[in-house]
């Protein structure tokens, strides 16, 4: 018979699973996401219940420095939206490509093309979800200095985008109209 | 139909829902849970705070500072044996004199194996008087590596510097000196106490132990802990007392594989004798180095020398040379988080 605590972690496990191993994966291969994913749900359970109330920016710290651990132990590198983009093709490389594909391609070669900040900074706001106040905690950085990180990288993304489309012979999506 | 950048950016999931089942199916992450959950729970046992500084958010980069010359001095002296004496050099993380004279031995970078020089440059650091109490740990890092200090891609080697200040509850401040630009950042209380390790050598290898244990996945195969890397990350994420320097040389002295290099200059001219184990960097051969003070016992930083030439990785000469390395170059305690030593 599961005691409480035993249940309240299997909810925190099912609730966060997918957020979590999804921001391993925009950092890390499969193989060190998904065990840098497992270690830290051990660590939450070793730390449990004394977590946040919101346990999502801890989870991913967490996970973070997992990540940064195995590479210490000689976990070999790879760049996996480099990786992705290789997968699908490049927008200009593959002329029969279909729209849907060659939109994601840009948009990856766009967030390729940023510096590290820039693009951590647009992932943690666009794909991980977080509030500023979050993405900042798990940036390690203010709230102020992570929107004025953000605001720089959307600026950066804007002007990239704005490059791989005049690249891309097929051009952006119809209708898309950059706000300035 | 108007659309921004983040607009076209945040449609575009990555990775998709079916590669997060592809990649951990639905009965593995049960069977993990299961796994998770028969493993004992312990929030408020002894070792807790160590075990969660261990897992801290990088307060600084991991990729280390490189001297070229080091690389050069190491592979001089151990082709022609050379020994040269090394005189005194101010303890990095102790601004305050002695209390006890050192011993004569201090300042040696000759000694017939690893264990009689780490024992010796043990008793150089352990005459060292008890750091000062202050609410800040202080510690300054001047790194290279192959462009991953915010988890880049590492096209080009590249220099950064980092200094934290770290109070025992983890909140403090970082400064970040990178070449895309400089940055400060408050730290708020979390997953950063200091960990308080014992002054025993026995006793911090049995802490050490325990807290590797713990930080492993019970999914990950069991493994030695790596000694030489566990001596090199107390000193580039903490500050400690000279009796805990101390007795992490004299637990490193016990273990075996450990080469002495002899004398070296690290990237600021600071002399040093090296030691170092092999090591394998992205697939190939290479040595792990520390540099210790030879008049102190303190470490003053580490590199990774490759030793044969290999495609992806960056280095900062032909092989033999240096892939990633870090310097310390200030350490201590101080009061406030602008202060320092």
């Amino acid at each position: 018979m599961p005691d409480a605590g035993s249940e309240r972690f299997t909810q925190l496990y099912r609730d966060h699973y997918d957020r979590v191993l999804a921001y391993a994966l925009r950092r890390a291969p499969a193989e060190v996401a998904s065990e840098a994913v497992d270690e830290t749900f051990l660590i939450a359970w070793r730390t449990f219940p004394d977590l946040p109330d919101d346990p999502l920016p801890w989870l991913l710290v967490v996970a973070r420095n997992a990540i940064n651990q195995q590479y210490r132990r000689g976990k070999r590198r790879a760049d996996v939206i480099l990786l992705e983009l290789d997968r699908i093709g490049t927008p200009h490389a593959a002329a029969d490509l279909s729209e849907s594909v060659a939109e994601r391609a840009a948009v990856l070669q766009a967030l390729a093309s940023l510096s590290d900040l820039d693009r951590e900074a647009l992932m943690l706001s666009l794909w991980d979800g977080l509030a500023a106040s979050d993405a900042a905690r798990v940036a390690g950085c203010s709230t102020t200095a992570f929107a004025v990180r953000l605001h720089r990288a959307r600026r950066r993304l804007r002007a990239a985008l704005a490059r791989f489309d005049e690249i891309d012979n097929t051009g952006p999506l119809p209708a898309v109209q950059e706000v300035r | 139909m108007t659309r921004t950048s983040a607009d076209r950016m945040a449609a575009q999931e990555f990775p998709s829902a079916g590669e997060l089942e592809r990649v951990v199916p639905a009965a593995v992450r049960q069977r993990r849970l299961d796994a998770i959950l028969a493993e004992p729970h312990r929030p408020h046992e002894h070792g807790l705070h160590e075990h969660r500084a261990s897992i801290r958010p990088v307060v600084g980069p991991r990729r280390r500072l490189a001297p070229a010359l080091l690389a050069v001095a190491v592979a001089a002296a151990v082709a022609i044996g050379a020994v040269v004496g090394v005189q005194s050099l101010s303890a990095p993380a102790d601004p305050e004199p002695p209390a006890v004279s050192p011993s004569p031995a201090c300042g040696t970078t000759h000694a017939p194996d690893a264990a009689t020089l780490l024992n010796t440059l043990a008793d150089c650091a352990a005459a060292h008087p008890p750091l000062r109490e202050a609410r800040y740990d202080y510690l300054h890092v001047r790194s290279l590596g192959s462009g991953f200090f915010e988890g880049g891609r590492g096209e080009e080697l590249s220099t950064s510097e980092t200094e934290t200040w770290t109070a025992a509850d983890g909140t403090g401040r970082t400064e970040r000196r990178q070449p895309r630009g400089s940055s400060i950042e408050e730290r708020h209380a979390s997953e950063l106490p200091r960990a308080e390790y014992p002054a025993d050598p026995a006793a911090l290898e049995t802490f050490i132990r325990d807290r590797e244990q713990r930080n492993r996945s019970e999914f990950a195969p069991a493994m030695e802990p790596n000694w030489f890397q566990m001596v090199e990350q107390i000193a580039v994420y903490s500050v400690v007392q000279p009796q805990v320097q101390a007795a992490a040389l004299r637990m490193l002295a016990t273990k075996p594989g450990i080469t002495v290099d002899g004398p070296v200059t690290d990237g600021t001219g600071r002399p040093g004798v090296a030691i170092s184990i092999p090591e394998e960097y992205s697939g190939g051969p290479a040595r792990h180095v520390l540099i210790i003070d030879p008049a102190t016992g303190w470490i003053l930083g580490s590199e990774i020398i490759v030793l044969e030439a290999q495609s992806d990785v960056l280095l900062v000469g032909p092989p033999p040379a240096v892939a990633w390395s870090q310097l310390i170059l200030g350490s201590g305690r101080v009061d406030s988080p602008t202060e320092r030593p």
